[in-house]
């Protein structure tokens, strides 16, 4: 192996230990979070404490001795509420989740600089005071115990009085089933596990192993007898086997310390040569899950989007050669049709991520903002596990972020305020996510002072985003605060205003296809709801003909569809039509100006009335519709680069590329057309 | 003396040739589909089993084009991150390559060329341009 080679599978290695921190840090959070619901959950602790103990032992492995430290401390105090001797309160809780914070910045700082960072002092010395006022007392064991006892009580492990620390030798046996084997784990992880608890002295017992002939490879045959010589108690011996439940057999037995022949007991003395660097922690075992390269799963979306559009190709052909739909081949093709749909959501949900991962990322930013402003909030999960792309989840984390910030900074109330309104002086943050007709909504809710439209009103006067007078009614004046400038420099604080304003918030969630929705009370809080859909790679749209090409138009922006009367369409410029709709006028856009094509007009028979997010309309003009479909979207950006008003295409079923009509890029045209107008008259 | 394989391919009555380890695959050329504001020389996007992927007239990008070459092949190139689709007369053979075959391009060439080209070689009396892999995706991307 080349030394290159080595270092990428160390830093495939190293990648994999972070990725476990992560999940275990989400993990902590989620416990840490709902253990004031149940403090006196003994299981509680005991995940949270496997939790902290985990990335303790991938650190050791990679060297990062700071984690290792603050780890072990951590896991120090956690023991003693393991144990009993403390009681979990609401004070103890704060602790915990300041650790966990502080863990989750020395562990990002692993990851992005490679170099350590300290934990906070104040916070150290706080865990240190739990270790000074709650030393445990010692609890007498029996001499010997079962390892089924020790299974069954989980982590209650039992200590092992001793004066003060004395190497002891234990004798134990190991033997390892095939379910063993067959999770993926490997002796070397426990045998580096028990490398690490002091000198261990290893012999493989190869006596149960058949004739080559008689071996089935799959089977486990070996016995690992073992010594190790340590200061741990049975206690932490046994934990290390604790992981593998019964797929592990192991027999541990004290040899009493004055046992002369020590060592020697063993006929062999054979060190294993162990790495301690490829330590891996053993999965949770509790839920089957395998860890798959998300690359594999985009590649098998594309896979299924190239299957659906071969399916479009054959449902062309048949039509082509006139094979009727209730025919025998129309049927397999139909039931062949159905079948691919399943496979696409399936793997389409293959690729989601419950909400979970970005909602407890925000936890943190609760507390950090509720200190930074001097504010009580409660922070109240809903619907973690409702499931998202995992395109979309990664782009919602910074706008869900700010919009938090948001919520303490300017929605909820300071404690004093909050008492004299006669509300509880503790605010209340809820996080919502559900499904609702195909799409995922999430809800930020305050209880604070709710949006104060009178000044909003003003405030977009002085801005000058509207002029003063315009009538607007309540909706409208709320959704002003995401326009561009709306919230500037004069208001800048700590937590929120840094220049990032709501309007960017809008932005990055209309980049995933998100809208968003404001209801407020006065006095009683706002919401925030968004919606978003649920996966980026299928979209429904309506596909149309203009100049005899083919485009989809996706069918949520468009309200309605009209035959296309050129009578009454009307002059209202150069180059410039009206169009009734309803009690109004909508102004109109020819698809043929878009195509750049000139065009007579003649075949333009069908009116789209598109609305976008800010619910503006506009009527635009197309030769006829064809269909309406579920696409596969592609990005151009992949092997191109971005082109005006398409952002993305599909594949037809003739195998032909079609563009998706980006509907924001018609009204930007709208505006370009309103201001060549404006400067027309100067 | 390295040895090195280049494909080689017309536009028009010119020969020219790239790096074989650039080439993702050869098809006949078909007609793509036009985009509004798209570049002279972007004849539109192809579908290559599922990728949707620009197709560049490359005569016309180069400026070495004369309207009614005929355009036969498009030789899809890839680079480490895009794959383009390049629309060419025709292709002609895989050659051999070795670094004595290379001359630099006469002082008198366009800065057209000279950007796109970074050499000529003479392979048994033809006279192939080779052309640069790097400065084709620069140019399409534009």
């Amino acid at each position: 192996m080349s030394a290159t080679e080595f270092t990428d599978d160390m830093d495939a290695i190293r990648q994999i230990f972070f990725d476990e921190c992560d999940e275990q840090l989400a993990l902590l959070e989620e416990e840490l979070t709902t253990l004031s619901d149940e403090p006196e959950d003994k299981e509680k602790i005991n995940t949270i404490f496997r939790c902290v103990h985990s990335i303790k032992g991938g650190a050791a492995a990679f060297g990062m001795e700071e984690l290792v430290k603050f780890s072990h401390l951590f896991e120090s105090v956690l023991d003693l509420f393991r144990s009993g001797a403390l009681s979990v309160t609401a004070e103890s809780i704060a602790t915990f989740l300041k650790c966990k914070d502080a863990l989750f910045d020395i562990v990002t700082a692993f990851k992005n600089e490679g170099t350590a960072c300290e934990a906070a002092s104040d916070t150290v010395a706080e865990l240190e005071r739990y270790l000074d006022s709650g030393a445990p007392e010692p609890e007498p064991s029996p001499e010997d115990v079962e390892m089924d006892d020790i299974f069954g009580m989980a982590f209650a492990p039992v200590k092992i009085e001793i004066e003060a620390p004395v190497d002891q030798r234990f004798s134990i046996s190991l033997r390892v089933t095939t379910e063993f084997y067959e999770r993926g784990d490997d002796v070397r992880n426990i045998l580096i596990a028990l490398k690490g608890l002091g000198a261990l002295q290893v012999e493989v017992d190869t006596d149960a192993v058949p004739l080559i002939g008689d071996i089935s490879p799959e089977r486990s045959y070996l016995t690992w007898n073992l010594l190790l010589e340590t200061q741990k108690s049975r206690g932490d011996v046994e934990e290390i086997f604790e992981w593998s439940g019964d797929d592990l057999q192991a027999t541990v037995t004290l040899i009493a310390d004055n046992v002369a022949d020590g060592p020697a007991s063993l006929p062999v003395e054979v060190e294993e040569k162990i790495d301690l660097q490829i330590k891996k922690p053993a999965e949770r075992k509790e839920s089957a899950t395998v860890r798959v390269d998300i690359q594999r799963i985009d590649k098998l979306v594309d896979l299924i989007g190239e299957l659906v559009i071969n399916q479009g190709a054959i449902q062309s052909q048949m039509r082509r050669n006139k094979v009727h739909g209730d025919s025998v081949l129309g049927n397999v093709v139909t039931a062949q049709e159905q079948l691919i749909h399943e496979l696409q959501e399936n793997v389409i949900t293959m690729r989601a991520y419950p909400i979970k991962t970005v909602f407890q990322k925000l936890g943190r930013v609760v507390r950090e903002t509720a200190r930074l402003t001097e504010k009580q909030v409660r922070l109240v999960l809903e619907g973690e596990d409702t499931e998202v792309d995992r395109s979309i989840l990664e782009k919602l984390s910074d706008p869900l972020t700010h919009m938090v910030r948001n919520a303490i900074d300017h929605g909820i109330e300071s404690p004093q305020a909050r008492s004299l309104a006669g509300k509880d002086p503790e605010g209340l943050l809820r996080l919502r996510a559900f499904q609702r007709s195909g799409r995922i909504i999430v809800e930020i809710q305050d209880d604070g002072a709710g949006l104060d439209a009178d000044r909003i009103y003003e405030k977009a006067v002085e801005k000058k985003i509207i002029e003063r007078g315009q009538r607007l009614d309540r909706e409208e004046i709320y959704s002003l605060i995401f326009e561009p400038g709306f919230s500037t420099v004069a208001e800048v604080t700590d937590v929120s205003g840094r220049g990032v304003g709501m309007d960017v918030v809008k932005q990055s969630l209309q980049q995933i296809n998100g809208r968003i929705f404001i209801s407020s009370a006065k006095g009683k809080g706002t919401t925030f709801s968004i919606s978003l859909p649920f996966t980026l790679s299928v979209i429904e749209g309506i596909i149309f003909k203009a100049e005899g090409q083919d485009f989809v138009i996706p069918v949520n922006n468009v309200l309605e569809t009209i035959i296309f009367d050129a009578k009454k369409a009307f002059h209202v410029g150069e180059g410039k039509y009206g169009y009734p709709y309803r009690d109004g006028y909508l102004s109109v856009i020819y698809a043929s100006d878009i195509i750049g094509t000139s065009s007579d007009g003649l075949n333009q028979k069908i009116c789209f009335v598109i609305e976008n997010e800010n619910e503006e309309k506009l009527a635009f003009i197309v030769d006829k519709i064809i269909d309406h479909s579920r696409f596969v979207v592609k990005n151009l950006e992949d092997n191109y680069r971005k082109i005006a008003c398409f952002s993305t295409a599909t594949i037809l079923g003739d195998g032909n590329v079609a563009f998706i009509l980006d509907v924001e890029f018609l009204f930007g045209e709208l505006l370009k057309k309103r201001e060549g107008s404006l400067e027309e008259r100067v | 003396m390295i040895m090195e394989k280049a494909l080689v391919f017309s536009l028009g009555s010119q020969e020219f040739s790239v790096q074989i380890s650039a080439v993702k695959e050869i098809k006949e050329w078909a007609k793509a589909t036009p985009f509004p504001a798209a570049p002279a020389f972007v004849e539109g996007v192809v579908n290559v089993r599922g990728s949707v992927i620009p197709l560049v007239n490359m005569a016309q990008m180069m400026g070495v084009s004369d309207d009614n070459d005929e355009k036969k092949a498009i030789i899809f190139l890839k680079d480490d991150k895009k794959i383009i689709g390049f629309s060419v007369s025709n292709v002609t053979d895989i050659s051999d390559i070795d670094e004595e075959d290379f001359r630099p391009l006469p002082e008198l060439s366009s800065d057209n060329l000279k950007y796109y080209s970074n050499g000529i070689l003479s392979l048994g009396g033809r006279l192939v341009f080779s052309v640069n892999v790097s400065s084709l995706f620069e140019g399409s991307l534009q």
